[in-house]
């Protein structure tokens, strides 16, 4: 088994696991450090204020170099560079491994699929199945489009070309002038690719198998999938990969776990203990599994989401007092459920009335619509609700009584002033980065005034870098991160004290933070890096054992067990080992297998039994060194037999019998088998 | 223990209270727990005196599974956990757990004696029937104990209906509950890997028959609904709030919009129209359609079908009315059949299938005339049979059994005679062992498997090596000798030294020896002509394994792996020795060997004749 590390960030986890020559893709999450070297752009029909800042100028430009004066796609902006064009992408995938190759795509959640349409797009040949849940599924594809339709309005804006990035002697000129200032986007330049489209997203979503909690998917005939709650966002899922499943479809046999040769690899990321909406965390499965891959861990280190989250309130308490807006930059599925019905208990607590909360993004109504529909996917309680035929969450209510507002639209227009919006009133909209879709607008309206806030839940991003295109702001500014997913000290102590992994993996940045122990063999990797896993030893190959006749088992009272011998023959059919007995009942028989010491008194007593008299028998002076100075007295003896004709030699852990008579031998044989020795 | 016994008390050789009692690998299990809408005595209900004559039935019971919410299939379900007494795990799907209480509540309400509060059983008796249900989702594997496990799959007869795959140890067995192979408006097809079980439980309701396509039923039913509302009459249509209800509302909604028919529609039914709100709850069990567009338009909410209101009954001109239940055996059917029966101008269209003795049966088989409380009503509107029940019909059920490839069937939920050439059909054409039990009747089914063992992977690997050189015939019939040893209920296969090492025993060879004085020096050259020998004679016998024969050095040969030597000594003595088990074939190996030295003796001496005569001729 191997490990191939995709991503320096981890959490931005990516990686390809082979096993028996298959390749596993965990997750192809699309990375967007790199948005916040881009200007916003307005949605069209809106003032463009960025479009008149002034132009990147090349100082290495003359008449003989055939470079550009200046660069309309690069602008100046309280003197740092900005990248002034439609939003790009890039893709985590590496031209070292052929992604043509991989067999399987595992998703744990909506958030790391996201890159999937590309993948799709530029191997063709790729014709792996998509394996995650139906919510990772259905708000995947919703986040997508959402994706797609920013992206689509920012390019009606602007029309830009890509000579910059694409001519090496001006991006290598541009490279030169910026030296230490470089922007993050430029190591990434040549690889950014525009927006996917539409007819690329349903390509990718045709490889989709939607699984549940709990599927047991065979993946190949050894390889067993399962997706197990992560309890993070509806559908999340952390994936157990069971290698070695020794089944096929006519008889599944399973033993205990503690001696099973199953080999356990579970892939976590993104995983919480608190209890939100969605199904909690189950890792009851992933106790002493041999490797655990460790990613997607929270950033902040010991932060309590509850504390933040009461900051929270509060500080929306005193911007809708001060008869301000609030806006909340956030994702358009996840944690906004939550915020929703927080909000509002929360304001019919302190009896503050009429607030509106605005939903603004192309998927707002339909992800409301999916998350009520997901009620096999919530915690017991919102199941409750479902059943007794309430959809899970309080949208429909909220949205009934006003309280929340959907616009299901993907811009926002000038003529669509602020005082359309009721007051007082909480947007909440996107994107993140605070780079395109309806959010540029809305703080370029609300940033004057000083009585309307921005408050971050997000952790994404620096709220500074994110803000910066937007200075000099007058409306407040809080930081308030709300990450529910697992940090360091929760995970610590569920390694050592629950899961004890075998082997942990993580990404080298944990490695400080995670406490170590003896028992838990820690691998870390870091970017392409490509990891030989640790094998594991098999101790017990999983069989059936066929008998058609009753076999008769010794009981050994000081060990508690019993004993029996098998004669048969041993097929691997369908990797099942199969032993069949012999149903020869003669070499059967022949299966004797003999233990102990022998008595010689009783051995001589059992030959004249049989007739056999006249025994010579001497005592051999040989040491034997296995033995200890009390069992020496015990030493060989030797027993002739009318002058010769037999002869046998007793030792410690080995009898010879010296015969070239057949009959004879055969008794000496019984002789010495009856009640003497043990037998199997 | 390696038989699965299966015992229909209801629903064999029968349609109506389905529950079957299946016995595998010690564990008990009862498959659905329905009710007879044909009685209403006691004998709706299954005889759970059958399991245990008095008291609770946790101890003998050890999980029970409901496949869907109708009543025939879930019906005696509070009767059983709270009547009777039942504690143990209960299992049905999200939508099912969330649906069947109301059809219960409902049934309880129509059978409740209004006067004594005499019923079946109380509204807690359902509620805390229901607190017992733990939901299932589809594909989900769930434990119910160690090495038992149960997983849903997709059946497409109603909102969550489930055909259960149930593994206890290494027996297997599917029930499939009611399903549909064919997708319809909003629910999808029946689905099942192939997953070879032990034993197929299957329904067979249409056993017997090969329906038209849903299209053309469709566009009759919609032409015999316009003919008569054209006319002014009032079109009945009875059936069950959840399931073929919503089906054809789906149905009239599209046509009506698209025929631009103004007439009223209404649905009557003793549940509120919650129902409906459960199918955007669950748009996972709908249909893929749905499925995809369910988050831009909710299919279910109807614009053109109205509430019911008793009021309407009197409402002259023409209508249409669906109403529940289906059977025409109590509640809003059967009321708005006693009012519209008399008139020529109506028509009552019955989707589904009616159990023996319910009205919508007996009008089925002709009968018009009907005494209602000591009234005799005659039946002269039309009535019209049109088979819309999400059932499979032959067609379906051998799809089905194809698709899974049972080693066993075994027939429920179907008439007799239905049953009976179903059965023709799954033994001549698929060549599969098939059963039909009657209730009461146990049916036997042995199921062939080995017992799990765990093996010493030394074990394999020692075969491996001594095979590694061998032809596959061989392979197969090399013998392997182990030990197994039984501890904690586990067993597994070790090499014997293994076994000995762990049990602290030490092993005490008993070899034997046959010693030949020889007075002849045995080159290595005559040891080759008596490998041979040995070959030849060893493996003369084909129906024998074979034997190997090694020539180790100079003066040692081995004989399958060592357990049998024959080594040469420096005085010249030749000792043959085995381990004991090898008896026969050292005795065998001496005898040649005697003979063999015998014959060169004499042989040899002559060579040393001949020698010493050539040697002073110088040539």
């Amino acid at each position: 088994m191997r490990l191939y590390c995709l991503s320096d960030d981890p959490n931005l986890p990516c990686f390809i696991l082979t096993v028996y020559g298959r390749s596993i893709l965990l997750d192809f999450p699309l990375p967007i450090d790199h948005l916040l070297d881009y200007l916003p752009i307005p949605s069209p029909g809106c003032v463009n204020r960025f479009s008149s800042l002034p132009k990147y100028k090349l100082l290495s430009h003359n008449k003989e170099n055939n470079l550009p004066q200046q660069i309309d796609e690069l602008r100046i902006l309280h003197n740092q560079l900005f990248v002034y064009s439609p939003i790009e992408f890039y893709t985590l995938d590496s031209s070292q491994y052929d992604f043509s190759l991989i067999d399987i795509i595992l998703i744990s959640n909506y958030d790391t699929l996201l890159a999937l349409p590309y993948l799709f797009k530029k191997y063709e040949n790729l014709n792996a199945q998509i394996y995650l849940t139906e919510p990772s599924y259905r708000f995947g594809q919703q986040l997508m489009y959402e994706i797609v339709s920013y992206v689509e309005q920012q390019s009606k804006m602007i029309q830009t070309n890509d000579e910059w990035k694409y001519d090496p002697d001006i991006f290598d000129s541009i490279e030169e002038q910026q030296k230490e200032k470089k922007l993050k986007l430029f190591s990434h330049a040549q690889k950014l690719m525009s927006c996917y489209s539409i007819e690329n997203v349903d390509k990718c979503l045709s490889h989709v198998t939607v699984v549940h909690f709990n599927e047991q998917i065979d993946l190949y005939s050894s390889i067993r999938a399962s997706a197990i709650s992560s309890g993070y966002c509806l559908g999340s899922c952390n994936w157990q990969l069971d290698i070695n499943v020794n089944h096929n479809q006519t008889s599944k046999i399973e033993t205990s776990s503690s001696q099973s040769n199953l080999t356990r690899f579970i892939y976590m990321s993104s995983s919480t203990t608190l209890e939100t909406y969605s199904t909690k965390f189950s890792y009851d499965s992933f106790l002493n599994c041999d490797y655990l891959l460790l990613s997607n861990l929270c950033h902040l280190s010991s932060m309590d989401a509850s504390i933040n989250a009461t900051e929270l309130t509060a500080k929306i308490e005193n911007i809708l007092n001060d008869h301000g807006s609030v806006l909340i930059p956030c994702s358009s599925t996840g944690l906004i459920y939550d915020m929703f019905e927080f909000l509002t208990k929360y304001f019919e607590q302190i009896n503050l009335l009429n607030i509106h909360m605005y939903f603004i993004s192309p998927i707002s109504n339909a992800n409301l619509a999916i998350s009520n529909a997901m009620s096999e996917w919530v915690t017991e309680q919102r199941q409750t609700a479902s059943f007794s035929g309430t959809p899970p969450f309080k949208h429909n209510e909220l949205i009934k009584s006003k309280c929340l507002i959907t616009i299901p639209s993907d811009r926002l227009d000038d003529t669509e002033t602020l005082i359309n919006f009721e007051q007082p009133s909480i947007i909440f909209t996107g994107h993140l980065s605070l780079r395109f879709g309806p959010v540029v607008q809305l703080i370029e309206k609300m940033k004057t005034s000083s009585s309307n806030g921005i408050i971050f839940i997000d952790n994404q991003y620096s709220y500074v870098d994110a803000l910066k295109p937007y200075q000099p702001i007058n409306m407040k500014c809080f930081y308030l991160p709300i990450d529910t997913r697992l940090n360091f000290s929760q995970v610590n102590i569920l390694l050592n004290e629950k899961i004890r992994p075998k082997n942990l993996i993580v990404h080298e940045q944990y490695l400080n933070d995670i406490v170590k122990n003896d028992k838990i063999n820690i691998l870390s990797y870091r970017k392409y890096d490509n990891i030989k896993l640790p094998s594991i030893n098999r101790y017990f190959i999983n069989g059936q054992l066929n008998i058609k006749s009753d076999i008769k088992p010794k009981l050994i009272p000081t060990s508690n067990l019993a004993i029996a011998s098998i004669h048969g023959h041993l097929d691997m059919c369908d990797y099942v080992y199969d032993i069949n007995e012999l149903d020869n009942e003669n070499s059967k028989q022949n299966n004797l297998i003999t233990y102990g010491k022998i008595d010689i008194d009783k051995f001589l007593v059992n030959l004249s039994k049989s007739g056999i008299f006249g025994l010579e028998v001497k005592q051999l002076n040989e040491y034997d060194n296995d033995l200890n100075d009390n069992e020496q007295s015990n030493r060989s003896v030797e027993i002739t037999y009318n002058q010769g004709a037999a002869k046998i030699i007793v030792r410690s852990k080995q009898t010879d019998i010296e015969c070239n008579d057949p009959p004879l031998m055969n008794k000496i044989r019984d002789a010495l088998l009856m009640d003497n020795i043990g037998t199997l | 223990m390696s038989d699965i016994r299966i015992l229909p008390l209801g629903a064999g050789q029968d349609v109506g209270r389905s529950c079957i009692l299946i016995t595998m690998g010690g564990k008990n299990i009862m498959l659905d727990c329905g009710l007879h809408m044909g009685f209403y005595d006691d004998r709706r209900f299954p005889d759970f005196s059958v399991i245990c004559k008095d008291g609770p039935l946790t101890p003998y019971i050890h999980c029970v599974i409901i496949s869907h919410f109708h009543l025939d299939h879930c019906g005696a379900l509070p009767y059983m956990t709270e009547v009777v007494g039942y504690n143990g795990p209960l299992y049905m799907t999200y939508p099912t757990k969330a649906i069947c209480p109301l059809l219960l509540e409902d049934f309880r309400k129509v059978t409740t004696d209004k006067t004594t509060q005499q019923g079946p059983y109380t509204s807690d008796d359902i509620k805390n029937c229901m607190k017992k249900v733990i939901p299932v989702s589809l594909g989900q594997t769930v434990k119910v104990d160690t090495d038992f496990e149960i997983k849903a799959y997709y059946a497409g007869h109603v909102l969550g209906a489930a055909m259960f795959h149930i593994r206890v140890g290494q027996q297997t067995l599917v029930y499939t509950g009611d399903f549909n192979t064919t997708a319809d408006r909003h629910l999808g097809s029946a689905h099942i890997d192939r997953c070879r079980p032990d034993v197929l439980i299957t329904e067979s309701t249409y056993g017997s028959t090969v329906r038209d396509s849903r299209r053309a039923r469709e566009r009759d039913f919609m032409a015999k609904v316009v003919d008569c509302v054209r006319h002014g009459g009032k079109v009945l249509v009875p059936v069950f709030a959840v399931g073929r209800a919503q089906e054809l509302c789906i149905l009239l909604e599209t046509y009506l919009e698209r025929m631009n028919l103004n007439v009223p529609i209404y649905f009557a039914s003793g549940l509120s129209e919650k129902v409906n709100t459960y199918y955007s709850l669950f748009v996972s069990w709908t249909n893929e359609k749905i499925q995809s567009t369910f988050h831009q338009k909710n299919i279910f909410d109807f614009k053109h079908i109205k509430p019911w209101d008793r009021s309407y009954v009197e409402q002259p001109g023409a209508m249409i009315v669906f109403a529940s239940p289906g059977m025409l055996h109590a509640g809003y059917s059967l009321h708005l059949f006693k009012k519209w029966a008399p008139d020529e101008k109506n028509m009552i269209i019955i989707p589904g299938y009616c159990v023996a003795n319910t009205v919508g049966s007996k009008l089925l088989l002709g009968q018009r005339r009907f005494l209602f409380d000591g009234k005799e009503i005659e039946a002269k509107m039309q009535v019209h049979y049109m088979s819309f029940s999400a059932h499979a019909d032959a067609k379906g059920i051998t799809q089905i059994i194809r698709q899974c490839q049972p080693s066993n069937v075994v027939l429920v939920h179907g008439e007799d005679l239905v049953m009976d050439f179903l059965r023709g059909r799954v033994q001549d054409e698929l060549k599969i062992p098939c059963y039909k039990p009657a209730n009461g009747e146990t049916v036997t089914i042995s199921t062939p498997h080995g017992v799990p063992v765990d093996i010493e992977p030394g074990l394999v690997q020692q075969l491996k090596e001594e095979t590694a050189d061998v032809c596959r015939s061989e392979k197969r019939s090399k013998q392997m000798r182990g030990t197994l040893i039984i501890k904690d209920g586990r067993l597994r296969l070790v090499r014997s030294s293994t076994a000995m090492n762990e049990l602290g025993l030490v092993h005490h060879t008993v070899q034997f020896h046959s010693r030949f004085p020889s007075s002849i020096n045995i080159r290595p050259i005559t040891l080759v002509s008596l490998i041979q020998l040995l070959e030849r004679e060893l493996n003369s016998n084909e129906n024998e394994s074979k034997h190997r024969t090694i020539l180790i050095s100079d003066n040692l040969i081995h004989i399958d792996n060592q357990q049998l030597r024959v080594s040469i000594e420096t005085n010249g003595d030749v000792d043959i020795a085995w381990t004991l088990n090898n008896e026969l074939l050292g005795q065998r190996v001496s005898s040649h060997i005697k003979s063999f030295i015998d014959q060169h003796t004499s042989t040899a001496n002559v060579i040393i004749i001949s020698d010493s005569a050539a040697s002073p001729d110088p040539m």
